[in-house]
């Protein structure tokens, strides 16, 4: 049983997470310098409470070039999931999910790579507060980092997404961000494919920024998010 | 761990696939490739690498946009190469292992796989025909600052085969450093001379004038002629004895053609000199050994051949072989013009061969040849030596006029039965009659010097359409056998007319300009919408012709008469008018572009190469044909502004 209330009782990868995040960092840090983690998750497609991550891909980009060789993937172990709507669309049968890795496997693989690299999702609320959710379940602590939400990044970038101010106004979804650099749309819809798609476009994004700004990118430079 | 399917590495194989190349590798090992990958993204006018930057470890794959190279001179930069999707870059630099010749920009929005050049080398060491396409398409484009396409893999350390060998450096004469040449005045004792010669043990001495031009030559066997056989003073001067003029032939000319002209003119060296002519610096000796010695294997054979074929069916044989040759040496990546040169040196023979035998034919049937002087000339592509396929002949027939007309036909009669046995031995040898009939036994092609002579003088009626044609065609003419000094004659004319004939020029160069490059504004090729040919791009009339038209105008314009080739012509171009130069080398090497393409759809299809299928040529083709029209485009302006055509009419 895990008390919540001795960090000694969290397991090795948790303590060193919890130590890497406490550490801030200067937003004076060059872009090219930092480690970028690109995250996507397919999940079940309910509201947060009920929601479970069926799946987790991420990519990681150094020096601006995104290896492959780093690519990760996960299915998430659950025992008897019912087919919902979203499972039309993301593909992940239940028997998949049946052989899948358990939620603390998953996150002991996961965390030690996330720590101390800067976290790009798209639509970022969504992914991370599922991670966290599974974090705060089995190890009782809550994700701390710095991430960049390439819906957001895209309404500073390109001008078919500035804030214009008109109510409802609404961050743009992958696929229009695709559409506006011409990207080719791989495997939508699988976490791998909407990954590798979100690390193209916040390249590409990070591009025009740094055309904007003719000089390097710094961290601060991005429109970053506090978890 | 579930590992299910793993689409980015299946959708980067995928893409690597599709392109030479990746496509001649295993899937298992592109597997491989892909997944040490990196994936790069450039935003419009990033640059890749700068010229000068040393190689990284990594090849480029460009998935998606487009990179434009630039060429960095003093101030200047220039836009010398496109990459398009599926092109790979850096390769060449990373073979060489030297620093970037050229500065990469994205012109657009680019994805880029990076793959580790180690495991490419690995693959390409491992797989031939990838190597093979490497070597011979990638590099072709990286040529800035070289005149010839070095296409040495060594780096791979693979083994290459024999006319690899034979064709890597092999197809020009290298002249040797001067200081080897042995040459005295026309002053000189012979005694001397001798003595030089086997001082430094060489076969001949050249007799230059003060300006190094060569003025004659003396050979061993000369000396045992007039010396020892004979009983010439050795006190004498050598100018007694040399053999005068000098056969001269231009540095990094063909080696085979130079060979061809010893093996035709019976002589065992021949002078290499700056511009190719006697008016100019020698520059070595070459023996028919020295060539040997760098070329290792060469077609002179086929000129043995000749002289001791006695059958069609041989004659046919021959051919073939020839024909054959010229597939490899094209597929060799051997330049279309010095392919022209040797196979017109080997066709030439052959005529002359049977212009032999069918004279002594005839004298058996006692129908004797007149006694007035005769030549058999080459025309139109023959003239200008580019036909290396069977798919055509060109030539002409003439003869001095008697003064007596009747005594012309009489004369006309037995050269028209004359040229008919040679041309139906050439047919049955695999050569096409002439679609236009421009053939020798045709009476409108045999003529008489001064009828020659007056068909080219009257102005008013060349410029007419057909009449024009026939003089664009005879405008390219070219002695094969019989009186030099008749030729010549003829040739002048030609020269001295158009020259001096503003409309002449003019109608040419109208229909230069009239053939629009062909690319739509978005750099597609114009194929043809009609006839046997849709889809496919006609590349004599499109490309070939305003290039050739070109170079012909200006050839008669300036009086440049020294060359017949297109090839030729441009660059005696470019040596007689520097501010035209840039133009015509590159025109010259565009022309050999498409020269080549159409010589090896013409083999590859066993028909006359004209129509070529724009999908079937390899992605490097593309660009370099595109390139090749902005230079046709440029050769167009050029004639505009020098003849005051308004674009617009």
């Amino acid at each position: 049983m895990i008390n919540p209330f001795s960090k000694k009782e969290h397991p090795e990868f948790i303590r060193d997470y919890l130590i890497a995040a406490k550490q801030r960092k200067s937003g004076k840090r060059l872009l090219s310098d930092e480690r970028i983690v690109v995250l996507d998750i397919e999940t079940n497609g309910r509201p947060l409470e009920s929601d479970e991550i069926l799946s987790l891909a991420l990519f990681e980009i150094v020096n601006g070039q995104i290896e492959l060789s780093r690519q990760r993937k996960w299915i998430v172990y659950h025992p008897d999931t019912r087919p919902t709507r979203a499972t039309a669309i993301h593909g992940i049968l239940p028997c998949e999910t049946e052989q899948g890795v358990p939620e603390p496997e998953l996150l002991k693989e996961l965390i030690p790579i996330l720590a101390g690299a800067l976290v790009v999702c798209h639509h970022i609320r969504f992914d991370l507060s599922r991670i966290n959710k599974i974090l705060y379940r089995h190890f009782k602590v809550r994700f701390k980092t710095q991430a960049i939400d390439t819906a957001i990044l895209a309404m500073h970038e390109l001008s078919a997404f500035h804030k214009t101010g008109y109510p409802n106004q609404r961050a743009p979804s992958l696929d229009e961000i695709c559409a506006q650099f011409n990207l080719p749309a791989t495997a939508r819809h699988t976490a791998e494919g909407d990954a590798f798609t979100t690390a193209q476009a916040f390249l590409f994004l990070c591009g025009r920024l740094q055309r904007r700004l003719g000089r390097p990118i710094r961290v601060r430079d991005l429109p970053l998010s506090e978890f | 761990m579930l590992t299910s399917t793993n689409f980015i590495l299946d959708r980067i194989v995928s893409a690597l696939k599709q392109f030479p190349p990746f496509s001649m590798f295993e899937e298992d090992d592109l597997q491989e490739l892909s997944r040490t990958a990196k994936v790069q993204v450039l935003t419009q006018g990033d640059a890749v690498w700068k010229q000068g930057d040393p190689p990284g470890n990594e090849v480029l794959f460009l998935a998606r946009g487009r990179v434009e190279y630039f060429h960095q001179v003093a101030e200047r930069s220039e836009l010398i190469d496109i990459r398009d999707v599926g092109d790979t870059l850096g390769l060449s630099a990373l073979h060489e292992g030297e620093p970037y010749r050229v500065t990469a920009l994205a012109a657009e929005d680019c994805i880029l796989y990076v793959l580790t050049w180690p495991m490419i080398r690995d693959l390409l060491q491992k797989n031939d025909a990838a190597r093979y396409y490497v070597r011979r398409h990638l590099f072709w484009g990286m040529r800035v600052g070289r005149s010839l396409p070095d296409t040495g893999l060594e780096a791979t350390g693979a083994a290459q085969n024999v006319l690899e060998a034979h064709l890597k450096g092999a197809h020009t004469i290298s002249p040797r450093p001067p200081e080897r040449l042995l040459c005295c005045t026309p002053q000189t004792s012979i005694r001397e001379a001798a003595q030089q010669m086997s001082a430094k043990r060489v076969p001949s001495i050249l007799i230059t004038n003060a300006d190094r031009h060569p003025i004659g030559i003396v050979t061993r066997s000369d000396l045992v002629k007039n010396v020892v056989a004979g009983d010439t003073n050795r006190a004498l001067p050598v100018s007694t004895i040399m053999a005068a003029p000098v056969v001269t032939v231009e540095a990094n000319s063909s080696s085979a053609a130079a060979t061809l002209t010893m093996l035709r003119r019976r002589i065992g060296q021949v002078c290499v000199t700056a511009d190719g002519t006697a008016g100019s610096p020698a520059m070595d000796v070459c023996t028919q050994k020295d060539l040997l010695a760098q070329s290792g294997r060469h077609p002179a054979g086929f000129i043995h051949d000749i002289r001791l074929a006695q059958s069609p069916a041989r004659y046919r044989e021959i051919c073939d072989d020839i024909e054959r040759m010229a597939l490899t040496y094209l597929e060799a990546g051997m330049s279309g013009m010095l392919l022209g040169e040797i196979c017109a040196e080997l066709y030439d023979e052959l005529v002359r061969h049977l212009i032999s035998a069918a004279m002594a034919e005839l004298t058996d049937q006692g129908n004797f040849p007149p006694d007035i002087p005769w030549a058999w000339m080459a025309v139109g592509s023959d003239g200008r030596r580019e036909q290396v396929l069977r798919t055509d002949m060109d030539n002409a027939f003439v003869f001095a006029a008697t003064g007596d007309a009747k005594q012309d036909e009489q004369n006309r009669a037995y050269f028209l039965e004359l040229a008919k046995r040679v041309i139906d031995q050439m047919v049955a040898a695999g050569f096409a009659r002439c679609q236009g009939a421009v053939m020798a036994s045709n009476p409108n092609w045999c003529k008489t010097d001064a009828e020659w002579i007056g068909e080219l003088k009257n102005t008013d009626l060349l410029i007419s359409g057909t009449h024009m044609l026939r003089a664009l065609i005879l405008y390219d003419l070219r002695l094969v056998d019989g009186d030099a000094a008749l030729c010549e004659s003829i040739r002048q004319t030609v020269f001295e007319t158009a020259k001096n004939s503003l409309s002449i020029k003019l109608a040419m160069a109208e229909r230069i300009v009239a053939t629009p490059p062909p690319l739509n504004f978005r750099g597609k090729f114009i194929v043809e919408k009609k006839g046997g040919n849709e889809g496919e791009f006609d590349i004599k009339a499109r490309g070939l012709t305003p290039l050739r038209d070109t170079a012909r105008l200006f050839a008669l314009h300036f009086g440049l008469r020294q060359h017949y080739s297109t090839g030729g012509r441009w660059l005696e171009l470019a040596h007689a008018h520097p501010e035209l130069s840039e133009l015509a080398f590159l025109a010259r090497e565009g022309y050999d572009l498409l020269l080549r393409i159409r010589t090896l759809t013409g083999l590859q299809r066993g028909d006359d190469g004209r129509y070529v299928n724009p999908a079937a040529l390899t992605k490097l083709q593309q660009g370099q044909l595109v390139n090749v029209f902005d230079v046709q485009r440029m050769a167009q302006a050029s004639v505009r502004a020098r003849f005051a055509i308004d674009p617009r009419s």
